[in-house]
């Protein structure tokens, strides 16, 4: 360590990133509570429960300082790491898709602590890396490693939307971090061609819902009923919507799983177009933070960082919606703070904790010392 | 620390920080374009999707109309009947439903299709009704109550169901209703309800139009599983028209009677003025409540193969030689064409040469010298046979068509036979030969090619005593009908008339012995006696066999045809008994007990 942080670089969260955050929880909020009938149970009174303890970890990890997670994201990651091979093993004894630990008070989902863990570790790879050393190609190949061992895991689950996160996230790292265009398109290239491989480790029901994906018409009233109804939401309520807790899609129970993965559609049903497209915006807002965060940081680990996890951000959401509006697969990817559950929520607030944290230590220079 | 390349590994970050920044906020713009697109340019049509998706229109069936007959005495009714469903989707435990079920007395089971029955109402689509048993009495309603209360799933259900009262007696003229099928169905635009019935045969076929109602419907809302969630709105069906018809159930009832003493036949009553049909017999018939939810196997192979054809309405499809009945219209055809009066005497000598071809009256030493109202009387053949010679068959053919012959009579009945009255083009078309003098004797009996059914030969006694009017059988009560005038003189039809009052009253008149004998009832009338088979010169020879002799299918036809009171004639009647022998024996006499009834019961009304 080269120079000792002093408080004056610090500076302060930001208050209206808080604000933006807490405005797009209530949106989830509000919805979760039409979507039970005008209840507080079975879901919102957890969301909210949820989102404070999160906002104050979001809050916790804002100020602690940042080279603390510099110094333990190999641990961190190792022990997210573990934790999913657990699932795997007991995955293995209890048949079928497991994704999760129970905890007793908490299910927690290793994969998505992985999602932030697994930032934290290429970042600190790539912070500790020469621009002539990340040239080469033999140190490419650890953090490919760092990429490829918890996506083949999550995989395996199956769980293909949080593989897709987990890879294009870590992947945005490499780029900013100065991998050789070449190597790039080489990749590139390479995964077109591994997917015949990656298709046949593919459950069968994932490869129906790419299957309808790609011709929905072939199956109207079995994957592709979801889709269609999705869309129906989305276009029937016009621009502003039919009214909370009128929404006939939603309440009548067209739409398939209106509080976790389809809660979208059903906010343009009920509140319109003009309430998704506010949503989408309050997305956009924080992920200009987080690129403004990330280029603002004096430090590579920062920078890599806050590209890491705003692009987690972005291919979460992007995923979501675009899933919902029939322009990609069905895959099971939860709309960022505002569908219902408990993993990915802190996933979300400890995220934004860090580009918070990231913020907040902006001024800090630290060097690659391994 | 190499400042050089830090420097590079900055810039390098800026330049692809700033891509992906652009990428990433473009992709967010594709989607809200996309959103745009969804929400705001196509709304209305995923809005109308999502109404298709919510609101379902179930039609509900209207009353079917009653029949009525003149009297005001139900022919076809609707009565409420229960029955008990399963509403599957509505439980979990399916097995302890079809326990209960089967614990129910008369819902009795063997073992066998108790397995299948769980597997029906497993594979039953959820929330529609399995119909477990139609037409429940009141006291197994009781049962099911008292049994089965504890599951909501089991429950008793009211429907409609048409009803015929007198069953077997209209058969034939009310028919019956049954499902539509699959093409009657989208052609009616109905859609397929379980109670759903149209008219398939007689009255409820040819009045289907009026008699059905319009359907209501009822829009609800459902959801993703179809099960209801509540009303929306309601337009309630409007119920068929009734039908009046001029029927009279005593006088029906009365000829059914009549006829089942023999093996098979019909009769008409027509009201001779309006054309009103007041009874209308086929038998054997069929019991028309066995049609409406479908007949049995069994029942249907029994009416089919029945050798006396119940399912055949023989009054207006059945077809016979009109025998000595068509001696009237020869009759008719010599005054009208001036080649006779009704008292020049032809001489019957039993037999008569024309042509080098000997034909025979059925007296086989003659009857003497005959005038035309002898002739008719008596039903000598002779006269007639020399009279048609003269006569030419083109004018006995124009005056069958005046009276009704030959020709469709109308009535608002299916499948209804044209008859034959055969001539020169008709042989020409068919055999592709010269009609010849013979065959104008042959027709000059009613026999040869000649066909009529029992309904137009009513219509032709209606001619010939009513008012000189061209009247056309109908089954509807109060007819708007004016009839055409006759082209045939009032004198002429008089003297007809005289000849069947003759033919009945006069002791040497062929009914003599069947005539009414209460004098303001008397009726006039004509008998025939047709061959089904031909009689062969051996046996002309030696002696022709008693119809007693022979099989039935072999044995003459008997009819007649008749009206009532002699003055100012009310009723017209036609009555056949397939292979029932003698014509005045064994038609005339039903005739006489049918149209006496009728009489008295006008009186009796009055």
């Amino acid at each position: 360590m080269n120079i000792a942080p002093t408080l004056t670089q610090k500076k302060p969260v930001s208050l209206t990133v808080l604000a933006l955050v807490c405005g797009i929880a209530c949106i989830g909020f509000i919805l979760l509570y039409s979507a039970a009938g005008d209840n507080f149970a079975p879901w919102t009174h957890k969301q909210i429960i949820r989102f404070g303890v999160g906002l104050v970890l979001m809050v916790i990890i804002a100020c602690v300082d940042l080279r603390l997670w510099l110094s333990q994201a190999y641990v961190l990651y190792g022990l997210s790491l573990s934790l999913l091979i657990g699932v795997e093993i007991m995955g293995r004894i209890g048949m079928g898709a497991q994704r999760w630990i129970d905890l007793y008070f908490f299910a927690l989902q290793p994969s998505e602590l992985m999602k932030i863990t697994l930032l934290l570790a290429l970042a600190r790879y790539f912070h500790t890396r020469t621009y002539k050393e990340i040239g080469e190609i033999k140190n490419l190949l650890f953090p490919a490693l760092l990429i490829a061992v918890p996506a083949f895991l999550v995989l395996r689950q199956p769980d293909l939307g949080t593989m897709i996160i987990l890879a294009t996230a870590g992947i945005s790292i490499f780029f900013v971090a100065g991998m050789r265009t070449w190597k790039i398109i080489t990749l590139l290239s390479g995964t077109v061609l591994s997917l015949p491989l990656f298709w046949m480790l593919l459950h069968d029901y994932q490869k129906r819902r790419i299957l309808t994906f790609l011709d929905p018409e072939n199956d109207p009233l079995g994957a592709g009923y979801h889709i269609l109804q999705s869309k129906i939401a989305l276009g029937s309520g016009g621009f502003f919507g039919k009214g909370l807790g009128k929404g006939t899609q939603t309440h009548l129970n067209f739409l398939p799983e209106k509080q976790t993965d389809f809660i979208f559609p059903m906010l343009c049903e009920e509140l319109g177009i003009i309430a998704g497209l506010a949503l989408i915006a309050a997305y956009c807002a924080l992920m200009t933070y987080g690129f403004r965060v990330s280029f603002q940081s004096r430090s590579a680990f920062g920078r890599y960082l806050g590209i890491g996890l705003t692009t987690l951000l972005f291919v979460s959401v992007f995923i979501n919606i675009a899933m919902v509006m029939g322009l990609v697969p069905v895959v099971g990817v939860p709309l960022p703070l505002v569908s219902y559950g408990g993993t990915a929520m802190l996933t979300f607030t400890m995220g934004l904790g860090l580009l918070m944290s990231i913020s907040v230590h902006r001024d800090l220079r630290f060097g690659r010392n391994r | 620390m190499k400042p050089k390349n830090s420097h590079k590994t900055e810039n390098r970050f800026t330049r692809r920080a700033f891509i992906m920044a652009g990428g990433q906020i473009t992709l967010m713009g594709i989607l809200a374009s996309r959103l745009f697109y969804l929400g705001g340019m196509r709304s209305q049509h995923y809005g109308t999707l999502a109404k298709e998706n919510r609101i379902r229109l179930r039609l509900t069936l209207p009353e079917r109309g009653f029949l009525i007959d003149r009297n005001g005495r139900p022919l076809a009714e609707n009565i409420t009947s229960h029955r008990l469903v399963c509403y599957p989707g509505d439980s979990q435990n399916l097995q302890e439903i079809v326990d209960a079920t089967l614990s129910l007395d008369f819902m009795v089971l063997p073992a066998s299709k108790r397995d299948s029955l769980l597997m029906t109402l497993r594979h039953h689509p959820r929330f529609s009704p399995y119909v477990l048993k139609e037409n429940l009495t009141w006291e197994e309603i009781c049962n099911v109550e008292v049994q089965t209360a504890h599951l909501p799933a089991l429950q008793i259900e009211k429907g409609m169901k048409r009803f015929y009262p007198q069953a077997e007696i209209f058969s034939h003229i009310i028919g019956y209703v049954q499902s539509p099928n699959p093409e009657e169905v989208s052609s009616s635009g109905f859609l397929r309800l379980p109670d759903h019935r149209i008219g398939k045969r007689g009255v409820e076929k040819s009045f289907e139009d009026h008699l059905k109602g319009v359907p209501g419907f009822k829009e609800i809302e459902v959801n993703a599983r179809g099960k209801l969630v509540r009303e929306l709105s309601k337009k309630p069906a409007i119920k068929g028209k009734d039908q009046v018809l001029s029927l009279d159930s005593s006088l029906q009832q009365k000829g059914h009677d009549l006829l089942t003493a023999h093996k098979s036949g019909s009769l008409v009553v027509l009201d001779i003025n309006s054309g009103e049909v007041l009874a209308l017999v086929s038998t054997p018939g069929f019991n028309p409540n066995q049609f409406i939810d479908g007949i049995s196997h069994k029942n249907w192979d029994f009416l089919r193969d029945n050798p006396y054809a119940p399912l055949t309405n023989k009054a207006i499809q059945g077809l016979y030689g009109p025998g000595s009945l068509f001696k009237m219209v020869v009759g008719l055809a010599g005054l009208k064409a001036g080649f006779i009066d009704a008292h020049k005497k032809v001489l019957c000598e039993g037999y008569v040469d024309i042509s080098n071809h000997r034909y025979h009256c059925w007296r086989r030493h003659g009857h003497g010298p005959m005038s035309l109202i002898d002739s008719l009387r008596e039903s000598c053949d002779v006269y007639f046979y020399d009279l048609a010679r003269r006569v030419g068959i083109d004018r006995i053919q124009q005056i069958s068509f005046d009276l009704g012959l030959g020709h469709l009579t109308g009535i608002e009945l299916l499948g209804e036979k044209e008859g034959l009255i055969p001539g020169k083009k008709w042989k020409k078309i068919t055999y592709n030969r010269d009609w010849t003098v013979g065959d104008t004797v042959l027709s000059s009996i009613g026999q040869g090619a000649m066909l009529a059914t029992p309904l137009q030969l009513a219509v032709m006694m209606a001619r010939l005593v009513g008012p000189g009017k061209a009247i056309t059988p109908t089954l509807q009560r109060h007819p708007e009908t004016s009839f055409k005038p006759l082209a045939i003189s009032p004198t002429y039809l008089e003297q007809m008339k005289l000849a069947m009052d003759d033919a009945v009253n006069n002791p040497t008149g062929t009914t003599f012995r069947y005539r009414i004998k209460e004098k303001k009832y008397a009726m006039g009338g004509k008998s025939a006696t047709t061959q089904v088979r031909r009689i062969s010169l051996e046996e002309r020879k030696k002696r022709v066999r008693r119809n007693e002799e022979l099989p039935w299918k072999l044995r003459d036809h008997a009819l007649f045809a008749g009206y009532a009171p002699l003055h100012s004639p009310r009723f017209a009647t036609c009555v056949v008994i397939e292979h029932g022998g003698g014509g005045s024996r064994v038609a005339g006499a039903i005739a006489r007990d049918l149209l006496l009834y009728a009489q008295q019961l006008e009186a009796f009304k009055k």
